[in-house]
């Protein structure tokens, strides 16, 4: 008796640090969100549109994000007849986000509906939604399990927005990096929980910093993807708040 | 001196390109409209192509925008022209921006009729276009200023612009009265401000403006009676044409209540003839009218837009005199005095003078179709945004009149792009239908469009 409760006791001893290390799903997210990020960063891309029957179209984009994401100032470089449309997105915590598009054909600054999250931003498999951030307390999460993605040892998180919470997307698998804490795959389901789009996700490491290199966006029941490519970033330059303002839409980018 | 042009033109442009950024762009857009009735050409101008060419350093940047027009057929009707649509200086500051030049202004939050945009004036050879296709630039200077939620935009303009008329123009659709040898008076005042205070919202934005300035449209000023004229045979009659001065106070809005974008402008305008000393029997008008557009918007999918827009202008106040001039009354009287029956078309003619019908000078373009238009239109996106398809419908509601279109634009390559619209109008029997003007101008226009 004595031995087996000796037993008992140092298999407790041994699970202590497992059951004091294990987190719940909302502390792996919040740690994802806590990790360190640049203040701002500037960056050039290529967006490549690919259909179902495989005819690409790809377009050159210059962006400017600052504020965690939450701020963020585009403009199209390329092809000719994207040339000068430019992208301004600002999130604020207590009213509608603005979005906004300058239209240099119509030499008008269009507002867009920030409740149109499921439009398409500039016909890629990106949609408005998409590109604005997750908050953290709009969702419930939990840890599903473990897998091994691309020869990274990840966590399987599982977001579900909370009821109140109007999302075109009724929930996401993330595959989390255990040792970086960023997301390497993203899968969004639909309303009907079917599997919608597949986020793939690369890094680098610049100052400390898991920078995107490329993000890959299927949209698997269409058969189309996206891919950006991040041919250039700068990261914690200084980027001005007046930055994100209309007036910058129609200028040239720096 | 001539051999040393490219020389001195080098010797500015490598330093310009070395400390700043040029950027060029611009199209190619070949086109012809074919009327569907005889298949004949429809012989009107059309931008064959255009060119930006931007520098910009630093805070500044210098745009230009350059077009040339022509015509398939007929060139005496008019000169292939180079338009410098635009070129003005842009300055950047930590309050706003400031933009000296000429320019095109476009003010409104609804889509493509505009109330309360009359900065710039209009070319009625590409009413039926777009956004900036078928506006002109002016001389002007623009300042606009972003504090927290509000954006305030104050523009001067020296310079005096009108609306350009096809004029003689055998194959434009509208029967533009201008009587043979008219003469026009330019503005008293040339000189033209407006104002324009915008609030953005969480549901959207709200804005307000207002501009005092002067007709872009031509009205009648009076008559003159050229007495040597009438004794030689000719015709007596020489009209004077004037642009009102005119305010104009407007409120236009985004919302985004749910589901939906509402996009509605209102105008009301304020217009008088100015006074002009010269010996004629002039005409005077002093009126209000409202002009209002109110658009929803609503995407049932991905792909597919659906747009109704109500175009509206109702006339609040219309006075207008004719006050005879010694000359005319002179005439009145020898009329009467000589029975001489070969005279007879002349006193029918001047018992039948009067004042000529108001008709509003500024304001949405479609004013001068009709007075009240519902506008129904659609868009879809197919072959994964390779194909453009669009549709639209415009039913005029005070009188029979109707005008579709379906147009298409498909992306050949990267950059090219085949379009096709097919336009048809059709009108009633009323007398002075606009439609039934147009109903011959129904058409299939045909274009490339290339963007390098």
């Amino acid at each position: 008796m004595k031995t087996i409760t000796k037993h008992i006791f140092t298999a407790m001893l041994l699970m202590l640090p497992m059951m004091l290390l294990a987190e719940t799903g909302f502390e792996l997210a919040k740690a994802m969100e806590d990790k360190s990020a640049p203040t701002d960063m500037k960056s050039n891309m290529t967006m490549t549109l690919t259909n179902k029957q495989g005819k690409t179209r790809e377009s050159t984009i210059r962006s400017i994000a600052a504020d965690d994401n939450r701020k963020q100032i585009i403009w199209f470089l390329a092809p000719a007849d994207d040339k000068g449309v430019a992208f301004l997105k600002i999130e604020h915590a207590q009213k509608d986000d603005e979005m906004r598009l300058w239209l240099p054909a119509f030499k008008k600054v269009r507002r867009i509906s920030s409740k149109k999250k499921a439009d398409s931003f500039m016909g890629s498999d990106l949609s408005y939604e998409d590109m604005t951030s997750r908050e953290l307390d709009e969702y419930t999460y939990e840890i599903l399990g473990e897998k091994v993605v691309d020869g990274i040892d990840c966590h399987i998180l599982e977001s579900t927005p909370k009821a109140g919470i109007t999302r075109t997307y009724k929930r996401f698998i993330t595959y989390v990096s255990k040792t970086d804490l960023v997301s390497i795959l993203d899968e969004a389901y639909d309303t009907r929980d079917k599997l919608l789009k597949r986020r793939v996700m690369k890094y680098r490491k610049n100052k400390g910093y898991d920078l995107p290199t490329e993000i890959f966006v299927e949209n698997v029941q269409k058969g189309s993807n996206t891919r950006l490519i991040f041919s250039s970033q700068e990261v914690d330059t200084g980027v001005k708040a007046d930055l994100f303002q209309e007036k910058n839409l129609k200028r040239m980018p720096k | 001196m001539k051999k040393l042009i490219p020389a001195i033109f080098l010797m500015v442009l490598v330093p310009l390109a070395s400390f700043g950024q040029f950027n060029f762009s611009g199209d190619l857009t070949p086109s012809g409209m074919l009327r569907i009735s005889d298949g004949s050409l429809i012989n009107l101008p059309f931008r064959l192509g255009s060119i930006e060419v931007d520098y910009a350093r630093g805070d500044f940047e210098l745009k230009t925008v350059t077009a040339l027009e022509t015509r398939w057929k007929d060139p005496e009707l008019s000169e292939d022209m180079f338009l410098l649509r635009e070129a003005y200086l842009m300055w950047y500051p930590a309050f706003g921006e400031v933009k000296l030049g000429k320019m095109i202004h476009a003010w409104g939050a609804a889509d493509a009729n505009n109330p309360t945009d009359n900065l710039s004036p209009y070319d009625y050879y590409y009413m039926f276009l777009t956004g900036t296709d078928r506006k002109l630039g002016s001389m002007s200077m623009a300042v606009k200023t972003y504090v927290s939620d509000f954006q305030i935009e104050l523009i001067a303009i020296p310079e005096f612009a009108a609306n350009r008329f096809p004029l003689n123009e055998p194959d434009f659709p509208i029967d533009i009265p201008v009587p043979d040898g008219a003469q026009y008076f330019d503005p008293e005042n040339e000189f033209e401000v407006g104002g324009r205070l915008q609030y953005a919202m969480g549901i959207g934005d709200l804005s307000a403006s207002y501009f005092k300035g002067n007709d872009r449209s031509f009205s009648p000023a009076g008559l003159e009676i050229d007495l040597a004229a009438m004794m030689s045979g000719g015709n007596p009659f020489i009209s004077h044409l004037t642009y009102r001065e005119t305010d104009a106070i407007g409120l236009d809005a985004v919302l985004f209540p749910g589901n939906w974008t509402f996009r509605g402008e209102f105008a009301y305008f304020r217009t008088q003839t100015p006074e002009i000393e010269y010996d004629m029997s002039k005409f005077t008008y002093d009126a209000e009218y409202l002009q209002s557009v109110i658009q929803v918007e609503y995407a049932f999918a991905n792909t597919v837009q659906l747009m109704a827009q109500f175009i509206s202008n109702n006339n609040q106040k219309v006075e207008s005199s004719m006050e005879k001039d010694g000359n005319f009354q002179n005439l009145e009287i020898m009329l009467q005095d000589i029975s001489n029956h070969s005279l007879d078309p002349m006193r029918a003619q001047i018992a039948q003078m009067g004042v000529p019908e108001f008709s509003a000078g500024m304001g949405t373009p479609f004013a001068m179709i009709a007075d009240q238009v519902v506008i129904l239109s659609s868009m879809v996106t197919l072959l994964d945004n390779s194909l453009e398809l669009s549709g639209m419908l415009m039913v005029n509601l005070k009188e029979t009149g109707y005008m579709a279109n379906i147009g298409s634009t498909y992306s050949m390559m990267e950059g090219l792009n085949l379009e096709t619209t097919l336009g048809y109008f059709i009108g009633g029997d009323e007398e002075g239908n606009r439609f039934k003007q147009l109903e011959d101008f129904s058409n299939l226009k045909l274009g490339l469009s290339y963007s390098f």
